[in-house]
Order: structure tokens, then sequence, then C-alpha cells
């Protein structure tokens, strides 16, 4: 896990204040919706429609009269619902082929990294919009695509700290007490790992944010009426001249979305990277 | 070197088979028959199902149907788009010209601006320069390229009328999709260059360098910027092979007429011949551009051998 040393530089760390910060400001925002939306994200008010930001509506109406600030409140759970879960899925998938490649090694190794490649050979957002226009499009559609496609980064990662931990006597020590292959990845490799995992998970929710956020402009995301900021910036496109808060707001609330969680991961990366950790000791 | 070459290119087989195989069968396990997933959205009798059944062989057995498809990529046809009536070969290589010259020239705006970026802020470290450009970097990754697209729209071609919207054509439209595809890469490309200058900078070389009396250009450009190459290369490299295939969003915004659009309208209309074609396209080219970085290490950095 994270030694007391990491942890100090990651709370002296200004990176990661600002992008836990924002990070924080989207999980709550998400959380309490309810109580942070003023109005109803799918309540339509024709009488309504397309009014400026005012008191009234923060951030203006859309072409149905909805409250533009209330649907990106409400924007930020579909946002961290497809980051999070697609995210944690890869991980966990990315962690078992990983260790299992890089422990094992031989025959298992080469056909959990040939997968790798032949997943890494497809282009990153065009493998996802195939997926998801083979599977249908919804929400479920953007998590199985970006969870099937990101795991192939983790493996390899996995594999490659897996390889350097393996020959340490502590492992040695362990197989040699006659623990099973499952039992030393578990407790004795598998903390080892924790830090680049943690990092990849960071970096990687903002990608899976924006990928969300993109699958949805193209509308293969979350479908109408549900407000997500990708079919949110593309509805609000087509009144772009005249009516531009329902497009800005959005798109301002998916921006800092990302930014939070790149800084935290950059944040994060900085903390726990060995170099760093060296140098601060020498 | 050569040897090295004629290796990863032989590696790039079972790649691109593996590629082929998983886009047949993710075809052949999506909801619906292929037949009614090659028609699109169009009603099929059942005379004319059970004759198209027989001419495209679907009557076969699977793993037959396989073999066929198969020879047909190595021999380059990547099917028949039942909604544009041609083969989806002709049609990728007609929209792909556009495709390679939006790639371009976004790379062309990310190279220069974000290169020269990032060698100021390294030569001017904690200054406030070096501070507004990591500030607008790290902005520039995490804007979504549909929404700066949309917010360049806006701004340059609907309030201050200096370019023209959307659509293909000359120079003119061609600058703000360049520019919207290409602030990522120039955001990241300032990042990289300024972290690899400063890593470089501080190196005991470059002392001896300038005790020798060289001057701070030959400096910078000949000892510094050469040695800072590498992982430059490898950004520019990534981000082109990603922009041939993955300009669906910036294509979609204004409305050019490139691979990326064209896939957008097969999704519309549920073509999935296109949809597979494009998908092993775009992955050839993404292993073929990954293979030439890696190439161009070997050049850039003799201390690489490659065994």
């Amino acid at each position: 896990m994270l030694d007391r040393r990491a942890l100090k530089r990651i709370y002296r760390n200004p990176l990661v204040h600002v992008g836990l910060a924002l990070s924080m400001l989207l999980i709550l925002t998400a959380l309490f919706a309810p109580l942070i939306a003023p109005y109803d994200p799918y309540g339509i008010e024709l009488v309504e429609r397309y009014q400026p930001p005012s008191a009234q509506h923060w951030c203006g109406t859309d072409e149905l009269g909805r409250d533009v600030f209330s649907r990106v409140v409400y924007g930020a759970r579909i946002s961290l619902l497809i980051g999070v879960s697609a995210r944690s899925v890869a991980l966990l998938i990315g962690v078992i082929l990983g260790c299992m490649a890089g422990y094992y090694g031989g025959w298992i190794d080469q056909l959990i990294m040939r997968a790798v490649d032949i997943t890494m050979a497809f282009p990153f957002l065009l493998l996802v919009v195939a997926i998801a226009v083979l599977i249908g499009e919804g929400l479920f559609a953007v998590f199985f695509a970006l969870a099937s496609v990101s795991w192939a980064t983790m493996a390899r990662l996995m594999r490659g700290q897996v390889l350097t931990v393996r020959n340490y006597e502590y492992i040695s020590a362990a197989k040699a007490y006659g623990a099973p292959g499952w039992l030393v990845i578990w407790k004795h490799i598998l903390p080892n790992c924790f830090a680049p995992a943690l990092v990849w998970w960071t970096m990687g929710l903002a990608s899976a944010i924006m990928a969300e956020a993109g699958l949805s402009f193209l509308g293969l995301g979350a479908q109408p009426p549900a407000p997500s900021w990708g079919s949110m910036i593309q509805n609000g496109g087509d009144a772009l001249r005249v009516y531009p808060w329902t497009s800005v707001f959005p798109g301002i609330a998916l921006a800092l979305t990302v930014l939070g969680f790149n800084l935290l991961g950059d944040g994060l990366r900085d903390s726990l990277d060995p170099k760093n950790l060296r140098n601060a000791v020498g | 070197m050569t040897t090295y070459i004629f290796r990863r290119l032989l590696l790039l087989i079972p790649i691109l088979w593996g590629v082929a195989t998983i886009t047949f069968f993710l075809a052949r396990v999506a909801p619906g028959d292929p037949l009614s997933m090659l028609a699109g959205q169009r009603e099929l009798s059942e005379e004319r199902r059970a004759q198209l059944e027989k001419e495209l062989g679907l009557d076969r057995p699977l793993i037959i149907q396989y073999a066929d498809y198969m020879t047909d990529v190595i021999k380059g046809d990547l099917g028949y788009s039942f909604v544009y009536k041609q083969p989806v070969t002709s049609l990728i290589l007609e929209c792909f010209p556009r495709t390679l010259v939006l790639a371009v020239s976004a790379m062309v705006v990310a190279v220069i601006i974000g290169i020269a970026g990032g060698m100021v802020s390294a030569l001017l470290p904690n200054t406030l320069y070096d501070r507004i450009a990591i500030f607008l970097s790290l902005l520039g990754i995490s804007t979504p390229v549909f929404w700066l697209g949309q917010l360049l729209i806006l701004l340059v071609a609907v309030n201050w009328r200096l370019l023209p919207p959307s659509g293909y054509g000359g120079l003119p439209f061609l600058i703000l999709p360049a520019i919207a595809l290409g602030t990522q890469s120039v955001a990241l490309l300032a990042r990289m260059t300024r972290a690899t200058m400063l890593e470089v900078l501080g190196e005991e070389y470059l002392r001896t360098a300038r005790a020798k009396g060289c001057t701070p250009v030959q400096v910078v450009f000949r000892h510094a910027f050469s040695n800072a190459l590498i992982p430059i290369v490898t950004v520019v490299g990534l981000d082109f092979a990603s922009y041939l295939s993955g300009s669906v969003l910036t294509e979609t915004v204004f409305s050019w007429p490139g691979l990326g659009r064209f896939i957008v309208g097969a999704i519309a209309n549920r073509d999935y011949a296109v949809i597979s074609g494009a998908v092993i396209f775009c992955a050839f080219f993404f292993v073929l551009i990954n293979l030439i970085v890696d190439i161009l290490y070997a050049w850039l950095d003799p201390r690489i051998k490659y065994a």
C-alpha cells in the first residue's frame, strides 16, 4: 500500500489539492443532486424554452424549457457512474490478467500479452464506438465498451510490476513455505502494485468521462431525455449561434471535471513516482 | 536495423489477424442476424433474404464464412456496403485523403505551437509565462474536442465572421477544424517538451558545450533539443495515428467529409460493413505508424540498438 512518506508527498502536492477539490465537487454534486438542483431535470416547460441565464434559471433553459443548471447537476451522476464503473471493471480485469501473465509466465503470459497487443492495436475511440454500436445505444453499451477496451493498458502495467517484484527474496520465501500462487499474488505482490494502479485508475477516469461524453455526443451513450453532458452539448450545438448557454455550461462542467481528475492523477503520479521518492531521500 | 524492421513487420501479421478476427466475431455476436445488419434498417422480403444469403455465402458454416472473410481482407476487400451500394474499400479510400489533410494540418499546428511553447517554458522556468503556459496546456488537455469546436465556430465564425463555420473547401475551411483537433496535442507536446527540455538542460554535457564556446542557440537546438526529441516523437506519432482514426468528433462538428464523418454516417445507418471495414483500415494505420515511430527512435538516438 502507500507508505507514510508517499502520503506526506501527496499531502504536500498543490496539484493534488486542486484536483481533489474539483473531483470532490463532482462527487458531492452527483451524490446530492436532488438537493442542489432547483428544478426537475426532466421537467418540460415549453413556455420557458430558451430562456437566457437569470436569477431564476442560473444557466438558462434548453429547447424544451428544462433548467440547464439542474440538468448539468444531474449529468454529474452519469459521468461519475460510467467513469468509475468502467474504470474499476477494467482495473479488476487488468490486475487479474496482468498478475497471471507476470507471475506464471510461459504460455499464459504469451496468450494474455498477445490479447493485450491486439486490443491496443485498435484506435481507442474507434473501437469503443464500434463496440457501442454493435451492442446498441445506452449507458450499458458505453460502460461495456470502455471496460472492454481499457483493461489492456492496466494488464501490461501490472505484468511489468509483477515481473519486477516476483524475483524478490520474500516472494521466494513465501513460495518455499508452500503458499499457493493466488495467495502469493494477493498477499505479497498486489500491495506492491497499489501505487501505479491507483495512478492509472485516477488518470483514466478523465479519459473515461471524456469518452462517455463523446459517445453521448454521437448519440451512442445516454439516450434522451437523460441529462448527459455529451448529449446536452450535442443538442445545444443545433442552437449554438442563438442560445449558446445550452452548450456552454455542460461543456464547462465537463472540462472542469476532466481537469480535476487530470490534476489529481498528475499529482498522485508525481508524488508516488519512485524516482521522486529517491530524490527526496537522497 | 533491416532485420528489426522485417521482424516488426512479421509481428504485424498476427496482430492484424487478431484485429480482423475480433471485428468479424463482434459483428456476428451483435444482436440481429448478419443479413439484417448488412442491410441496415431496410426491410428485406423472405425471397430476397434467401437470395442474398446464398449470394453472400451466409448459408454456409461460420468457419467457412470466417475463412472467406479473412481471404477477402488479405486481398484488401473490406466488404460491401448495402447502404451505399459500393465496396467498403473504395468508399474508405474516397474519404481518407480528406482525413489525412486534416490530420496533417492539425499536427502541423500542434508541432509548431506545442514545441515552441514548451521550449520557451523550459528556458524561462517558474516565470509568469511558464505558469500561464502550464495552465493553458492543462486546460487544453481537459477541453473536449467537440465542445472546443463549437466554441470556435461560435466565436471565430459566427461572432467575428473571420472564417467559415463548417464544410469542405480551401484553406479557410481547414483552419478551425485543424486548431480544434490539434489543441490537445499542442497541450501535450508543450508539457512533454517542457519536461524533457528541463531534464536535458540540467545535464553536464550542456555545460561542456557552453564552456567550449557554443552559442545559446546552438546549445538549445543542437545539443539540448535533439536529445529531447524521443518523447516528443512518441507523442507526435501516437497522436497522428489517433487523428487518422479518431477525428470522428471533430469531423462531425465541422461537417468535414472525411473518414470520421463517414463512420458517423455509417453508425446512423447501422451500416455494419462500413463500420467493421473502417475499424480494420484504421487499426492497420495505427500499428503501421507505431512501427514508424519505433524505427524513428533508432534514427534519432544511435545508442538505441535493435537486436
